[in-house]
């Protein structure tokens, strides 16, 4: 192995290979095994590679491993709050049905998630617009943008709650 | 060569197709299968434990049918669909590759029945009992959740690119430049094989193989990267060559249906209307593109395999490797769309992974990229329409024409020579073609089919070729009303037959015009109605778009709201509902800006950005109504898909009064216009 890339994926410090990918998405996929994350275009149009750095969406085909630096990575994997306990987001999306083929979920989950992150009470608009960065091509937007909604109202009825 | 013409897999469909046909009650139909449905072993067995197994004939590409075919084997059985263990399609243990595995054209309704006849038998055979008679099927026409969806949002679902196998390598492929160009020579292979990580690379002229396999992709890539290969060869065509050729004044025609005499209707028509529609070619793009890995011990083959066709794969495989048939397994785990690209007869890497995995010892990924699958995937084929209408003194319709000319879809299909000479149709061409207006005395549809081997690599596509010919008949059929300044909707009700298929038409059209208050539009509003025949689903819509008046969008409207209508019964609505709100949004992308155009034979559209396909900013909300029937529904995958083009044209001639005739409306301004 060359130098030795430190890179904190899901909570998780990993070492690899410095040179040895071509983007984060290569090092995801073919070295960690986290394919959750998925290769669709390699050119930044399909969103199918969306993660999360540091709380913001980014797209895994579109960033050089070592750029990451002291960032966290958090893919679909490390998203579950436990084995069995989804994401509020995740069980939104079983709640509206939303997926059919399922390629691009992982990716419509992540940018929700950051969506909600910023904005707790995004409107159908701006959901629309976010989720405009990873194309289906099964058409489940609407349904998406209702799980993105249930979501976000679930989120401040538990906190409304408290 | 060891195997010959692929058995049931490949000459089945061309049965399956005609089978719809007939259930619209349309010519072509031979009787459907022959032969006896699998044993219930082949579905579903039991462990000492209870647990229960399904074994699924068909890939879930989406679709559902993991989840419909699993709530009818389950109800028959009574057993607990949360304990059901599920088996992706294997030819290891599963069904024998045939008619059963081919997923396409929306057939997975065409199982029920053997489904629920082997459940039975296996609840008899548990009883001591011979025989067995499906009961009531306890979990039909309920909206189960769908199975594969936790794990799809968790990441966890397995799909044919994340199969990790022990040793495994990555491999990458080198396509021609040009549809039909042949490797004349290839130099810097031994630079290729030197290159890091690179553990072999193929060179075949005579096949035109170039593929290599190494640690990473990007390794392979960058290994194929140096190779220079030269090209000879290949369709030079542009888009105007295209256009040429698919010319129905070009093309004989084949009557395929022909009602009264509308060249003399009686009485004589005071006058006519003619239009001409054009549509584009477009492509399937697949959200997972093209993709298998192969692994090889011993003198067994194993390919996972994202395909909707498995028989024609390991076919493939088998006369790559120079094996039987019954040493190549193929595995379908889940496949991350298809929409037709994955039928597994034209551009498919399973047997160049085969290869790689062959010379190297190891298994191998292969996948196409995306700009691979733009560039050299098989395209949906461009037609060319004309429509006439005769017209009689009291603003009756007396006569109507569908004249068409359209690019051969079946030129790959193993068993094509064979369909076609037995019919001179591609019946991948005919769907939708047909006049539903049975009550129009004289209609008449010539069918003109234009090979293209030369030029362009074509094969159906979600649909089939409803999405198009529904685009210039129903089209078409809202100029007339406009022409004779009645409803759109009362227009089409008029010409509706006093039968079954009429009712049938009338009932969906009067859903989708309560639903969405047609009589009275909301102000700043357009809406077009269109309606479709597509196996035992009929389906209507109606589309609703207002100006974009943000001034950002390629188009100069935004969908509002479809509201969508399908008949028949169905085994999970919910599931049905998505079907149709997916058929939809992927009707309107199609009809929007999807356009693949060529320029001296190679695609312009080579990417994401240049190839528009619809994304959440610009979908519609989709209202369905599943309207009850007696009858089973069947093809509503594709029936959703078909009226969507021509309710979106005339909704913008609502709104804006300009009547589009070409596929798409709206095409983006970074694609190449017609010169070569």
């Amino acid at each position: 192995m060359n130098q030795v890339l430190r890179i904190a994926v899901n909570g998780t410090l990993r070492e690899v290979d410095a040179g040895g990918f071509e983007h984060l998405l290569e090092l995801l996929r073919e070295e960690l095994g986290l394919t959750g994350t998925k290769s669709g275009c390699e050119s930044r149009s399909c969103g199918a590679c969306t993660i999360l750095l540091d709380d913001s969406t980014a797209l895994a085909c579109a960033i050089r491993p070592e750029s990451v630096g002291g960032g966290r990575v958090l893919t679909i994997e490390g998203l579950a709050d436990g084995p069995d306990v989804l994401h509020a987001v995740q069980q939104a999306f079983l709640d509206e049905q939303v997926g059919q083929c399922g390629w691009c979920t992982p990716a419509q989950v992540l940018t929700a998630v950051a969506l909600l992150r910023e904005v707790t009470d995004p409107g159908p608009d701006l959901i629309r617009r976010r989720l405009s960065a990873v194309l289906c091509r099964c058409g489940t937007y609407e349904r998406a943008v209702a799980a993105v909604a249930r979501a976000a109202a679930t989120a401040s009825a538990r906190s409304g709650a408290e | 060569m060891k195997s010959g013409r692929p058995r049931r897999g490949g000459a089945a469909l061309p049965n399956v197709l005609r089978r719809l046909l007939t259930d619209q009650g349309l010519p072509g139909g031979t009787p459907p299968f022959k032969g006896r449905a699998p044993a219930p072993a082949t579905w579903c067995d039991v462990d000492p434990d209870g647990t229960v197994h399904f074994y699924l004939p068909k890939a879930e590409l989406g679709q559902g049918s993991q989840t419909v075919l699993a709530q009818i084997l389950a109800g028959e059985l009574g057993a607990d669909l949360d304990k059901v263990v599920l088996h992706h399609p294997d030819t290891e243990r599963g069904f024998p590759l045939g008619w059963m595995t081919v997923v396409g054209g929306s057939t997975a309704e065409l199982m029920r029945v053997p489904a629920l006849r082997a459940a039975a038998r296996l609840n008899a055979r548990r009883r001591g009992q011979a025989g067995g008679t499906p009961g009531s099927g306890g979990l039909l026409g309920v909206s189960v959740p769908r199975i594969d969806l936790p794990s799809k949002v968790t990441g966890a679902a397995v799909f044919t690119s994340d199969v990790r196998l022990p040793g495994m390598l990555y491999g990458a492929l080198l396509l021609p430049p040009r549809h039909g160009a042949s490797l004349e020579s290839v130099s810097g292979v031994e630079e290729a094989r030197r290159a890091p990580g690179v553990v072999h690379v193929i060179v075949d002229p005579t096949t035109g193989l170039i593929a290599a396999a190494a640690g990473r992709t990007h390794q392979a890539r960058a290994a194929l990267s140096l190779l220079r290969p030269r090209w000879q060869g290949g369709s030079d065509a542009g888009q105007d060559t295209i256009e040429a050729a698919v010319d129905v004044r070009r093309t004989p025609a084949h009557r395929i249906q022909n009602v009264g005499d509308v060249a003399k209707p009686a009485p004589r028509p005071a006058r006519r209307l003619v239009a001409e529609y054009r549509t584009s070619m477009v492509v399937a793009a697949p959200p997972e593109p093209p993709v298998a890995v192969a692994e090889i011990t011993g003198d067994r083959a194993t390919v996972y395999s994202s395909t909707q066709n498995p028989a024609l794969v390991q076919d493939a495989v088998a006369r790559a490797l120079g094996r039987w048939r019954r040493e190549i397994r193929v595995v379908v785990p889940y496949v991350g769309g298809s929409f037709g690209r994955k039928h597994g007869y034209l551009g498919d890497p399973a047997a160049a992974a085969a290869l790689l995995a062959a010379a190297t010892g190891r298994p191998v990924h292969l996948a196409w990229t995306r700009h691979q699958d733009q560039l050299n995937g098989p395209k949906r084929p461009p037609s060319h329409h004309v429509m006439e209408a005769g017209i009689g003194d009291g603003g009756d319709l007396l006569a109507l024409r569908h004249r068409f000319a359209v690019g051969d879809a079946s030129g790959g299909w193993p068993s094509s020579s064979r369909a076609a000479r037995a019919t001179d149709v591609d019946l991948f061409s005919v769907f939708g073609a047909h006049l539903l207006y049975r009550g129009i005395p004289n209609l008449r549809v010539d069918y003109g089919r234009v090979p293209l081997p030369s030029t362009v690599e074509l094969a159906p596509m979600r649909s089939l070729s409803t999405h198009t010919n529904l685009f210039a008949i129903e089209s078409f059929l809202d100029e007339v009303a406009f022409d004779l300044g009645v409803d759109p909707l009362e227009l089409r009700l008029r010409h509706l037959s006093d039968d079954e298929h009429g009712r049938r038409l009338r009932r969906v059209l009067e859903t989708v015009a309560a639903e969405a208050n047609w009589g009275s539009p909301a102000p700043g509003t357009g809406r077009g109605i269109a309606c479709c025949a597509y196996g035992k689903t009929v389906t209507a819509q109606v589309v609703q778009v207002r100006a974009d008046d943000t001034g950002t969008g390629t188009a100069p409207i935004v969908i509002d709201e479809v509201v969508a209508a399908a008949d028949g019964r169905t085994v999970n609505p919910a599931i049905t509902r998505s079907q149709v709100e997916g058929a939809v949004v992927m009707g309107l992308s199609w009809a929007l800006g999807e356009r693949v155009t060529l320029r001296r034979g190679q695609v312009v559209e080579s990417d994401l950005d240049r190839y528009t396909i619809l994304r959440a900013d610009a979908s519609p909300r989709v209202r369905t109504v599943l309207v009850d029937g007696d009858h089973w529904g069947g093809g509503v995958n594709e029936a959703g898909a078909g009226p969507a083009a021509a309710a979106l044209a005339n909704a913008v001639h609502a709104l804006t009064g300009t009547r589009i005739r070409t596929l798409p409306l709206f095409p983006p301004p970074n694609t190449s216009e017609a010169s070569p």
